[in-house]
């Protein structure tokens, strides 16, 4: 999984939600005919959308006679990620500011968290 | 400006002076003094933020309100007697609205719109504050509750040995509860009244688990949530000061180092270590990668080192260093009273006293001579004594004979009390002193209660009042007592030359003064379909309070009656055909229906008999003078 996955737009998960749904490859035919009972949109709307999903790699698409597309991020983590995003910038917002929270919410990469850890020493400052 | 934008505006300033003086203190006191301390000084400059108490003397009163003083101080000397009931000198630019000015060419002389686009900049900010108070309480709190709302779907209850190691660090408080949550990176504590911690459903080691406990737990032993909620409110009425932000983040910080502080007060040094591990190994805790937030990451490393540092640093703090944090915090607290907030002054100039009577409107004194000193300025003015003033319909106090006055310095709430002492009290009569020792001064709750005369007439009450530490003011004010007051330049606007003319007749009739302060006029029935023509008018009592001792009035000449007689003579001079007039009293209200079997007392006049003393008396109406005068006269 990515971190490009917490950046699928609405309309992109309607497209998703068609993969999802399928539980198998599907042709863009087929994604086309799902979608009109719902939306409007063009043929070339939707193969946009297919090529930025296949971009962000939450889909893959593979090429039999047509192309064949297979979401590669399940409806379950999909959603998992969504509430986590979600959560994330409510905190970052003003929950944060109301909340005693042990640490803020930035995690550090591997150095600082080494650098931090070659620092933290109390019996050598100390005494 | 508005009084309100100003209050804000002074507490805003008040604390921003505050707050640069604390950072540029900061590097000093920063490694020395306790954390805790450092905490407390911010919360100082919180409160400074939202309350709006302050000295009359603060500087910031000084510059907000300063000014007026001068203004009020340049015309020492008012030779006029001062009356009225708003001499509040405070901008009367905002009283008038705009529009009024512009139509009445209030800005014609402008070059440049400057001084329209100032009003109108005047007029409106306190709405532009309050927007913004508001669209920032709408995005905070709707914010948070969205927060609260997604985890407590997503909460799951902690293990039992986590729940009683909670319990065991609470010392049997159990009024938190313990959630895991997967979807917080650290362990949290939220709300006030109910509160939780949740932690990140991963695996705590015993000792692990035990830190972030003890760190949660101080923080709600030290209400640091109260506090949290506390720099919400501030950074809500403050939207507009920049200066807030910094406070804000200076606060949370100070916060969690003042924690910090707290927790390893008690530990050993291989207990700190464990503890600043445990920090470490919660930040370290790589679950989601999470793109977005990296820009400040390098502030967040930043903040943990402070707090790392701290803790490895932390010793206990020298007798010294405690007395000059004791020291900081009084200084701090002082600093912040003295700043103060824009409360408006006192007033620069004598108080009014105003005088009422029970059913009767509040009325008035005009002020004479007087000294008065304020902050240290001293204003005095002379004038003619309260005898020889004119008085207007504000300053005439009806009242009943022996009737309690209540006389005070506080018309409504928003007027300021002071306590005064009676220097002189003369009552005048027809121009000659009456015997004033029936008077009985007495005070109740800072207001002086006399009692009215007993016979009828006119009085002109001299008061000289000494205000303690502030001067000696001298007012004068009229009691009239038993007597009709007539407004007659009212009454006449509604002359007409017919009984049948219904709403004219019913002004008429509402206008008249009643006979006595017990009653009041509620209806009127006419009979216009031959002559003479009749006008009844209805009197029943104003409440429901006790019945009166005589009833029904039968004695001859009752102040009732020569009351009645003077309204007839008003009410013949203003309608033209009416040939006869009565006025019927009922001793209980009549709650909405007109009963004329239950008015049990009447007193009926004939036009003709007014007509043989005064002559036609339709004239009379349109020569105000003279009929006043008979009023006067006649009345009694």
């Amino acid at each position: 999984m990515n971190a490009l996955v917490s950046k699928i737009t609405d309309s992109e998960v309607a497209v998703m939600r068609v993969l999802w749904d399928a539980s198998r490859e599907l042709p863009i035919a087929d994604i086309r005919k799902t979608l009109e009972k719902t939306s409007k949109w063009e043929t070339s709307t939707i193969k946009t959308l297919l090529r930025r999903l296949c971009e962000k790699g939450v889909v893959s698409a593979a090429k039999k006679e047509v192309f064949y597309y297979t979401p590669l991020v399940s409806e379950a983590e999909y959603n998992e990620y969504a509430t986590q995003s979600l959560i994330d910038r409510l905190y970052s917002g003003s929950a944060k500011d109301l909340v005693a929270s042990l640490l803020g919410s930035k995690k550090l990469d591997d150095s600082d968290v080494r650098e931090l850890r070659n620092l933290f020493k109390v019996g050598d400052s100390d005494e | 400006m508005n009084e309100t934008i100003k209050l804000i505006l002074s507490l805003s300033l008040s604390a921003g002076i505050l707050t640069v003086l604390l950072f540029s203190i900061k590097p000093l006191i920063r490694n020395k003094f306790s954390k805790s301390v450092q905490y407390y000084i911010w919360i100082v400059v919180l409160l400074r933020l939202v309350l709006p108490f302050s000295f009359e003397t603060s500087i910031m009163n000084e510059l907000f309100y300063g000014n007026q003083m001068l203004q009020a101080a340049a015309s020492p000397t008012i030779n006029q007697p001062m009356g009225g009931t708003d001499d509040n000198i405070s901008d009367t630019s905002i009283s008038l609205s705009i529009k009024e000015r512009t139509a009445s060419g209030a800005y014609n002389g402008d070059t440049d719109h400057s001084r329209y686009f100032k009003d109108l900049f005047n007029q409106y900010i306190l709405y532009l504050w309050l927007l913004g108070v508001i669209i920032s309480l709408a995005v905070n709190l709707t914010g948070y509750a969205l927060f609260l709302k997604h985890i407590r779907r997503s909460n799951e209850p902690a293990a039992d040995e986590e729940n009683r190691m909670l319990a065991a660090l609470l010392y049997g408080r159990n009024n938190v509860r313990l959630m895991r949550n997967h979807f917080v990176s650290t362990p949290m504590l939220i709300g006030i009244i109910r509160p939780y911690i949740i932690i990140p459903d991963i695996k705590f080691d015993e000792k692990q688990l035990k830190n972030i406990l003890l760190h949660e737990i101080t923080h709600l032993k030290r209400f640091d949530i109260a506090v949290k909620w506390l720099t919400m409110i501030v950074s809500l009425i403050h939207w507009f000061n920049p200066l807030v932000y910094f406070i804000k983040k200076e606060v949370n910080h100070a916060c969690e180092l003042a924690c910090d502080e707290a927790v390893v007060k008690n530990l050993s040094q291989a207990e700190k270590q464990a503890y600043g591990d445990t920090l470490i190994s919660v930040v370290a805790e790589h679950k989601y990668p999470i793109g977005v937030l990296q820009a400040t990451m390098c502030e967040e490393k930043k903040s943990l080192k402070e707090r790392l540092v701290s803790i490895m640093n932390y010793n206990k703090k020298s007798k010294l260093i405690i007395f000059f944090s004791v020291v900081l915090i009084v200084c701090v607290i002082f600093g912040a009273l003295f700043l103060g907030a824009g409360v408006g002054m006192g007033k620069v100039t004598p108080p009014n006293i105003y005088i009422s009577a029970e059913e009767s409107k509040t009325k008035s004194a005009l002020i004479g001579t007087y000294e008065w000193s304020y902050r240290n300025k001293h204003i005095s003015s002379d004038s003619d004594y309260p005898m020889n003033f004119e008085y207007g319909k504000e300053n005439v106090v009806s009242a009943t004979g022996g009737q309690q006055l209540v006389i005070g310095t506080q018309k409504l709430k928003s007027d300021r009390k002071y306590d005064f002492a009676i220097k002189k009290i003369a009552v005048y009569k027809d121009g000659k002193l009456t015997e004033s020792e029936s008077i009985e001064p007495s005070f109740i709750d800072g207001n002086l209660y006399i009692q009215a005369p007993q016979d009828t007439g006119e009085y002109i009450y001299e008061l000289v009042l000494t205000y303690k530490d502030k001067g000696t003011v001298s007012y004068g004010f009229v009691v009239r007592v038993d007597m009709l007051t007539y407004d007659l330049d009212e009454l006449s606007k509604y002359k007409t030359p017919y009984v049948g003319d219904n709403s004219k007749v019913s002004a008429i009739a509402g206008h008249l003064p009643a006979p006595d302060n017990h009653f009041r006029q509620q209806y009127i029935s006419m009979k216009t379909d031959e002559k003479p023509y009749c006008l009844t008018i209805y009197y029943e009592p104003a409440s429901d309070s006790e019945d009166r001792a005589e009833w029904p009035i039968v004695t001859p000449d009752s102040n009732i009656e020569t009351n009645s007689r003077t309204n007839a003579l008003v009410v013949f001079s203003m309608i033209d055909n009416l040939d006869e007039v009565t006025f019927a009293f009922r001793n209980s209200q009549s709650g909405g229906m007109l009963d004329s079997l239950k008015y049990d007392t009447a007193f009926t006049f004939q036009r003709v008999s007014f007509e043989k003393k005064y002559g036609e008396l339709s004239v009379l109406a349109a020569d105000l003078d003279k009929l006043q005068s008979i009023l006067a006269n006649d009345g009694h």
